[in-house]
């Protein structure tokens, strides 16, 4: 009558499907994996576009890196919400009395965030590309396709954390996906930098998005990477760190 | 040689078990020392006032939460140090369906099934097994979230069943659900116990209570206050109560003032009128009945229904449950005799 314990990787399967079904099912995860990330970038081109392409800058490629980073924030962002409706919902108090291991839920997850990022960030690549950036080499913009996907993972940890930490976790989930279109409008993803008044300009350039966005955009630009690579690497580093341990204690026992 | 009944083993044991939350001074006991025990085939109920402690019991059971001191143990493995083997014979159900309501009635069950261990071919098999014998294999390929109440907490059983558990924990299964689903439930639960499952309900239904435990514990302030079956519950508790219903509400207070107590010499006090129904405490029994009865009928009062019974677990439920209530644990009686006699 008794099953041996689920082997982690099973479950994690059993898992990723679900999780993909609901994410094919669902209009608003769909519109802001496919749509949304397209059309910020679209928008600021049709704005700005004529401009910029005055001065010789290839905005397309400038633009780029922004949209696909928005495209991995979404992305971990609506993981967050995923794994906040499970947890309000009773099931995932319900996995957690199952012989299932925490690994398998957390493995499930990431599994279909990466999914979903890799479908919205070809997405953005193609339309950039079909508007005329071009990346230094293709392995560039192989490579820049990759940071973002490592940093939609990271992300979804760490918001999965502190969504399954509030009393809250869906309105945690919601407040994470406002505040996050803030905090990158105030990065130098999309605004130029140089523009900004001096006391501010630190802020921005060193608030935790920013060296990624610059990192990417290096990447693609074909520059050296320099301190502002470490930087992200570093800003990478305490998200990961944060959001394991934040995401292995809401799933673990509570004292 | 010899042969002597052996009870089997409980299937769970509880010992002693307490649950604080916070230090120092906003430290909150919620569990001060409970101890139960539920043998296989049986079904054990909780009650008791909200924060009483029952869902915290639920929730350290099912090892999701660490007790602050004692032990507990299903079927042997304590469920602190062996939690792994605990989840293997364990099966929740919570307060509200644990099902997700954007994937049809099959997938959840797949899902589940999955993550139980099964083979994805195995688990559509129980999928489908589980589907008809809950009656939901019609809209099996319906999106869960178009589901019924009732159809969305067979479902939710269903899901706990996928692996046949020893331990069932059942907290608050037919909240919200029409008289029909919960006849339906409560037949399905009987089937469970009589299946050798041993369940945990926690339920603020008293009717529940009483159709289907076997045993009940009534829970106040993180401590059990009375143990027993649904009979002998009712019976430690006090004298047969009278009641009788009349036709209207002003002969209820008339005969509560006037003529009862007139007739059965006891003050007015004793006397509780609510809506048509008359009661009292009858330590006189049928006698008392029956001059009740002969009073009202001499003063022209129709009686529409008398009846003579232990109290019911509503009222036990409310003089014992809360800290304030009238009673406290007061009302159980001193004389045996009623007990005696059973």
């Amino acid at each position: 009558m008794s099953t041996t314990s689920t082997p982690p990787l099973s479950g994690a399967a059993g898992a990723l499907w679900r999780n993909t079904v609901r994410f094919f099912r669902n209009r608003a995860s769909l519109m802001s994996a496919f749509i949304m990330p397209g059309l910020f970038m679209g928008a600021f081109l049709i704005v700005f576009g004529h401009a910029a392409s005055q001065t010789g800058l290839d905005y397309a490629l400038f633009l780029l890196p922004a949209a696909m980073f928005q495209a991995a924030m979404f992305s971990a962002a609506a993981s967050s919400m995923a794994f906040a409706v499970d947890a309000e919902s009773g099931i995932l108090a319900r996995l957690r009395s199952m012989p299932t291991s925490a690994l398998a839920i957390v493995l499930g997850r990431l599994g279909t965030d990466l999914i979903r990022t890799v479908a919205s960030l070809a997405t953005v690549s193609v339309l950039a590309l079909v508007c005329g950036a071009k990346p230094h080499s293709f392995g560039a913009l192989a490579l820049a396709f990759l940071v973002a996907a490592a940093i939609s993972e990271i992300l979804s940890m760490f918001f999965g954390g502190i969504s399954l930490r509030a009393k809250h976790p869906v309105s945690a989930s919601g407040v994470i996906q406002s505040l996050e279109v803030l905090v990158l409008m105030l990065s130098t993803a999309f605004i130029p930098v140089g523009t900004l008044p001096h006391w501010l300009q630190p802020i921005v350039r060193h608030q935790p998005f920013s060296p990624c966005v610059d990192t990417m955009r290096n990447i693609l630009t074909g520059k050296p990477l320099g301190s502002t690579g470490w930087e992200a690497l570093a800003w990478l580093a305490i998200g990961l760190c944060i959001g394991a341990i934040w995401v292995t204690r809401s799933l673990r026992r509570s004292k | 040689m010899e042969h002597i009944a052996q009870t089997p083993d409980p299937v769970l044991v509880v010992s002693d078990i307490h649950k604080s939350y916070g230090t120092g001074a906003k430290r909150k006991e919620v569990l001060k020392g409970l101890s139960l025990s539920i043998p296989a085939g049986s079904i054990l109920s909780l009650l008791g006032a909200n924060g009483a402690g029952k869902t915290t019991l639920v929730t350290m059971l099912s090892t999701l939460m660490l007790p602050t001191s004692g032990t507990a143990s299903v079927c042997g493995y304590d469920i602190v140090r062996d939690a792994k083997q605990v989840r293997e014979l364990i099966s929740l159900t919570g307060q509200f369906a644990a099902v997700d309501a954007e994937l049809t009635g099959r997938e959840n069950l797949i899902f589940f099934a999955r993550l139980r261990g099964l083979s994805t071919s195995a688990a559509k098999i129980r999928a489908d097994e589980l589907l008809e014998r809950f009656r939901l294999a019609d809209a099996a390929r319906q999106l869960v979230g178009s589901y019924s109440g009732g159809m969305r907490r067979r479902l939710d059983i269903a899901a706990s069943l996928i692996v046949k558990p020893r331990l069932l924990f059942l907290d608050e299964p037919t909240t919200g659900l029409d008289p029909l689903s919960r006849r339906e439930l409560w037949d399905l639960v009987e089937e469970l116990r009589d299946d050798g499952v041993a369940i945990l309900l926690t339920t603020q239904y008293l009717d529940e209570a009483e159709r289907l435990a076997d045993t009940i514990v009534l829970l106040r302030d993180g401590r059990s206050v009375l143990e027993g079956s649904p009979a002998q519950v009712r019976s430690q508790f006090g004298s047969q109560i009278c009641r009788l219903e009349l036709d209207s509400h002003e002969q209820a207070l008339r005969a509560c003032s006037d003529i009862l107590p007139a007739r059965l010499g006891l003050p007015a006090e004793s006397f509780t009128a609510e809506g048509l129904t008359v009661s009292f405490t009858a330590a006189g029994g049928a006698d008392d009945l029956t001059r009740a009865i002969g009073a009202l009928k001499d003063a022209d009062a129709n009686v529409d229904s008398a009846t003579l019974a232990m109290p019911s677990l509503d009222d036990v439920f409310l003089d014992m449950a809360f800290e304030d209530s009238a009673g406290g644990g007061a009302a159980v009686k001193d004389n045996q005799t009623a007990g005696d006699a059973r």
